[in-house]
């Protein structure tokens, strides 16, 4: 099963949109940067920000890199679009931020202090629910939860739903907001699993963003002769649990690549995950790869957005697919892995107009 | 490849008890689960009562600590546990199967949530627990079931408010019937807390009374928690192993609003669209539905949207065909409504039976169903939806058939 990717949208701590975001992981990061998305407005990515002016900051974020996917894929997002459409949009904690505040307000003031604004918006599928309504989207319109690889969850079922005919075309986005609690909260989960002494993986600071993809099949495509950002070409999950977590990376890369109908020599880059057990990821894949492993270009967007949950591998996707030009003709290896074992692998391709 | 799905396994757990026969017997005897809240200080709120569970029966965890799980796991065993039994399958049989899981639910383990913030927020952040942050995450409770069931794979977790258990299912039923796994284990769950029961009174959404789901005098809705799984196997997999049969799922259809987040669209067309695409999916025709269980939430809103969306989708014979909404007995299970209510459908129709719809007292001509007051016998019933709309716009229908139907 493969798709086109028609359009891409980005809102992340490197850069908004998808130029900037290729621009600034090409080169090194700047380390004052931080791990925060520039405040921004929505004024230019919905037709009546008004209407969204009080969510959350993953609903926001949503909004504006879905508004930039379709623009990029060159559909209209304030008017009715043909075909079939639907929305799958991955989150990890979603708006923790309006979450504690409605709870804050019923600790402290009782039930007349906890706002239904901050209620309402603290639902998980509150950016799937806003993005539907801004865009018009009537199809399957759902929220999956996740760890970090729940951007690979959506992309497998978005395939599944592409090819079995359901839809012509699939919005995948994912979202993460940065909250002190959150940051304090994994800080706590990593030191009580040990994952702070030294020489253990280091985990990576909590990033936020969001990252939204327009995927077609290859009829639908060609039929609205889009432009391509590259290609979905396979993708293989596995739950990763000691003591074979990296042989188990070794074998799913291997059946990813098998899957995505490549040969290990057509892989041209690999992008590193963001999560947690990032070097054994990183160890599996470099066995699978064997002695090609040297010649690839290994891609580490975490320096550049942090950890940024239910946005990284919709992220990791969007930074193989900014490879497209140098990597012409070659596969790219997008690795997704999650704090609790979860890990996906999926295979791009430069193929496209 | 489009291959038949049976259900060969199903497990319950609601504010009636644990266990389908419980469950069942005392739907069709028209009981209520609905009791004043203890878990948290109710008294403050303009509504006391939901469907709280009152004995869970303690499930046993072999291998994940069961002091350190949130309710919202353990809801999910008891049910998971239930519906293993019914498939005859042992736990290493089922681990062997590789059964995709797919779930939903609106908060995961928000109990855990709550008490870490509190506890963050009293007597700051070194005070609270880690393993809280583990419990709380929605994902977890899943992981939960596969880490003691050796199950591999990554789980699938659906949270579209309250068809987030429907979504669940039906993605489960699309992977078995293409052939993408020969076994799914689905379903939903929802525990009561009191960040869900103060964000729904701050609505103005609960009622201090009764659920009344299409009556006159409805005034709002009732929470509730439970959780309900189903194993669904590839028919000719399950007949050829000699599993018991229990229904059959023929039909999954979903929509989207795109109208507004906590308040359905008032034509019903995502409601008309779901129901519609669902019977089309089974392959037949709204003339062979028997039995609606509806969405009910007992809001002035969905009330009234899915009655006009029932209407529509039946024309003429929609004043005629039976309805009820399972919410007037064990409240709105939020991401566990969809799943444990299409068990309550999918019984019917093995049953030959239809559930009733508490509280029913003052038709409302705005709606003009036929409400099932009383429970029915309904010998020739063979084909049922069940409906789930939630914020958000998200809506969802399944369509059960009777496993000595015919199979069509």
């Amino acid at each position: 099963m493969s798709a086109y990717i028609t359009g891409i949208g980005i809102v992340s701590p490197a850069g908004i949109g998808m130029d900037d975001f290729a621009s600034a992981i090409a080169v090194p990061p700047r380390p004052e940067a931080g791990f925060r998305v520039p405040a921004f407005g929505l004024e230019e990515y919905v037709g009546n920000p008004s209407s969204f002016r009080r969510v959350a900051d993953a609903t926001k974020f949503t909004l504006a890199a879905i508004s930039m996917a379709l623009s990029d894929a060159g559909l209209e997002r304030d008017r009715s679009r043909v075909g079939r459409e639907g929305l799958l949009v991955g989150v990890t904690h979603g708006a923790i931020d309006f979450s504690t505040r409605f709870h804050q307000g019923l600790l402290l003031e009782g039930p007349q202090g906890a706002s239904p604004l901050h209620f309402t918006e603290s639902v998980l599928n509150a950016p799937a629910g806003n993005a539907a309504i801004a865009f018009g989207i009537r199809g399957p319109v759902h929220t999956m939860i996740g760890e970090e690889t729940v951007g690979g969850n959506a992309i497998g079922m978005a395939l599944s739903l592409l090819h079995s005919g359901e839809l012509d075309r699939c919005i995948v986005a994912g979202a993460e907001e940065w909250v002190d609690i959150v940051v304090n909260a994994y800080d706590r989960v990593d030191r009580a699993r040990g994952m702070l002494r030294h020489g253990s993986d280091p985990p990576v600071p909590l990033g936020e963003g969001a990252a939204a993809l327009v995927l077609e099949t290859a009829s639908v495509d060609s039929r609205r002769r889009a432009a391509s950002r590259g290609t979905i070409r396979g993708v293989v999950s596995r739950r990763l649990q000691p003591p074979a977590m990296s042989a188990t990376v070794e074998e799913a890369v291997r059946a990813v690549i098998g899957t995505a109908a490549c040969r290990m020599e057509e892989i041209g880059h690999v992008v590193l995950p963001t999560g947690r057990n990032r070097r054994v990821v990183e160890q599996g894949t470099a066995r699978a790869l064997g002695e090609r492993a040297g010649g690839i270009r290994w891609i580490d967007i975490a320096p550049h957005v942090g950890n940024p949950f239910g946005a990284a591998g919709l992220m990791q996707v969007a930074a193989s697919a900014a490879r497209r030009a140098e990597d012409a003709g070659k596969c790219g290896l997008v690795l997704i892995c999650g704090i609790e074992g979860s890990f996906f692998a999926v295979v791009t391709g430069s193929e496209g107009r | 490849m489009r291959r038949r799905v049976a259900i060969t396994g199903i497990g319950i757990v609601t504010s009636l008890g644990a266990g389908k026969a419980a469950n069942w017997e005392r739907i069709i005897a028209g009981n209520s689960g609905i009791r004043p809240v203890t878990r948290f200080e109710a008294g403050k709120y303009r509504a006391g009562n939901a469907g709280q569970i009152a004995d869970l029966p303690a499930p046993s965890w072999r291998r994940v600590r069961r002091s350190r799980l949130d309710f919202a796991s353990h809801l999910l065993l008891v049910a998971f546990l239930e519906a293993l039994g019914d498939t005859g399958l042992s736990p290493d049989e089922l681990a062997a199967c590789a059964p995709i899981v797919s779930l939903g639910t609106t908060l995961g383990g928000m109990i855990s949530g709550e008490r870490y913030h509190e506890t963050y927020m009293r007597q700051g952040p070194s005070r609270a627990l880690p393993s809280l942050v583990a419990d709380h995450l929605a994902h977890c409770q899943p992981l939960h079931i596969m880490e003691e069931y050796s199950l591999p794979g990554v789980p699938v977790l659906f949270s579209d408010a309250c068809a987030s258990g429907a979504n669940a299912v039906g993605h489960a039923f699309r992977a078995v019937r293409c052939g993408e796994v020969d076994v799914a284990v689905c379903g939903g769950y929802d525990a009561l807390c009191e960040f869900v029961f103060a964000g729904f009174h701050s609505l103005q959404a609960l009622t201090p009374g009764l659920c009344r789901p299409f009556d006159c005098r409805r005034d709002g809705m009732v929470l509730g928690e439970g959780a309900g799984v189903m194993f669904l196997e590839a028919w000719d997999r399950a007949g050829a192993r000699g599993a018991r049969i229990l229904g059959e799922l023929i039909g999954y259809g979903e929509s989207t609003d795109a109208f507004h987040m906590t308040r359905p669209d008032p034509d019903g067309t995502g409601a008309i669209s779901s129901m519609r695409s669902a019977l089309a999916d089974a392959g037949v025709e709204p003339d062979a539905v028997g039995y609606v269980n509806a969405h009910g939430t007992g809001t002035p809103f969905n009330d009234a949207m899915e009655a006009a969306a029932i209407l529509d989708l039946f024309g003429k014979r929609g004043e005629h065909v039976p309805v009820s909404s399972t919410k007037s007995m064990i409240g709105h299970l939020l991401g566990g409504a969809g799943a444990v209510e299409g068990i309550i459908t999918a019984l019917a129709v093995r049953e030959k039976r239809l559930p009733p719809n508490l509280n029913y007292r003052t038709p409302d001509p705005a709606c003009g169903l036929r409400i099932v007051q009383v429970s029915e016998r309904a010998p020739c019933l063979d084909v049922a939806i069940s409906n789930s709309f939630g914020f958000g716009g998200s809506n969802a229908t399944l369509v059960f058939r009777s496993p000595t139907g015919d199979g069509g």
